[in-house]
């Protein structure tokens, strides 16, 4: 059986440096706010090289705290397309379904993609 | 004991009750809570300074001095405020030269009652109210 990530709403903190000095690592935390379980807690520690851009580290923290929102896009993804697929025992007949289904997840992929500073139109991204 | 969060073994505790705060405001009541926790110990209890740090997943610490920590542990809307010995790197590299543990441990013992003033007066009882009642033994049951 796959085991979800820790559940809950992903946060960063902020990046800072690991030592005043060089050389020095960019570190920032996840812990996650859990509203099911009224819950805060520690996730992970991502620690990077130094020699890496802040902006570039900064992105790559975001990107991880992102992850488990991202992966619940993917499913929804994964799921229209089982709906559209005949063999699968989720298809619908009826392409009107199938889109309804995908549009539901509109705003939460705009925002994922508006997080990550990329406000290009999904479609220009899904033909790229 | 069913419903309330753990804390780090050994530790003096003291519990607020979340539950009541809605969904969408629970975080910022926490994170008023903690703001809350620093200001008013640091009143009284002068040796402690910020500091963020985890203890595990689940036990954030708050404060620390040379002997202990005060951290806050969160599940269920009940929030655990506790005070314990640290087990940080640096403390246990300081009890390898000396014996700082047992120091710790009477300074805990000495520190109780001012931890359990500043917890009352930030709104936190030593157990929940619904269960005050119930005799003690049924825990280990």
């Amino acid at each position: 059986m796959q085991i979800p990530p820790t559940s809950g709403d992903w946060r960063a903190s902020d990046l800072c440096r690991s030592t005043a000095d060089w050389p020095f690592d960019w570190v920032a935390e996840i812990t996650t706010v859990d509203l099911a379980s009224h819950s805060h807690s520690f996730v992970a520690t991502i620690r990077q090289s130094g020699v890496r851009r802040f902006d570039e580290a900064l992105a790559n923290v975001r990107a991880m705290a992102r992850a488990p929102a991202m992966l619940g896009l993917l499913s929804s993804v994964a799921h229209v397309l089982d709906m559209s697929d005949p063999d699968h025992p989720a298809f619908v007949d009826s392409a009107a379904d199938c889109l309804d289904e995908l549009l539901r997840h509109k705003e939460a992929l705009r925002a994922l993609l508006a997080d990550f500073g990329t406000n290009v139109p999904v479609l220009a991204l899904a033909q790229s | 004991m069913e419903g309330i969060p753990s804390s780090p073994e050994g530790a003096q505790v003291a519990l607020r009750d979340l539950r009541a705060v809605a969904p969408d405001t629970w975080f910022a009541a926490y994170t008023g809570f903690v703001a809350e926790i620093r200001r008013e110990v640091r009143q009284d209890m002068r040796s402690f300074d910020s500091i963020h740090r985890w203890r595990g997943c689940a036990g954030r610490v708050l404060l620390r001095n040379p002997y202990a920590d005060i951290g806050i542990t969160t599940d269920q809307g009940l929030a655990v405020v506790w005070i314990g010995e640290r087990i940080d790197r640096d403390y246990r590299i300081r009890c390898e030269w000396t014996d700082v543990s047992s120091a710790a441990q009477r300074w805990l013992t000495d520190i109780a009652p001012t931890f359990d003033a500043v917890t009352a007066r930030l709104g936190c009882t030593p157990d929940l109210p619904d269960r005050a009642g119930e005799p003690r033994w049924l825990e280990a049951a």
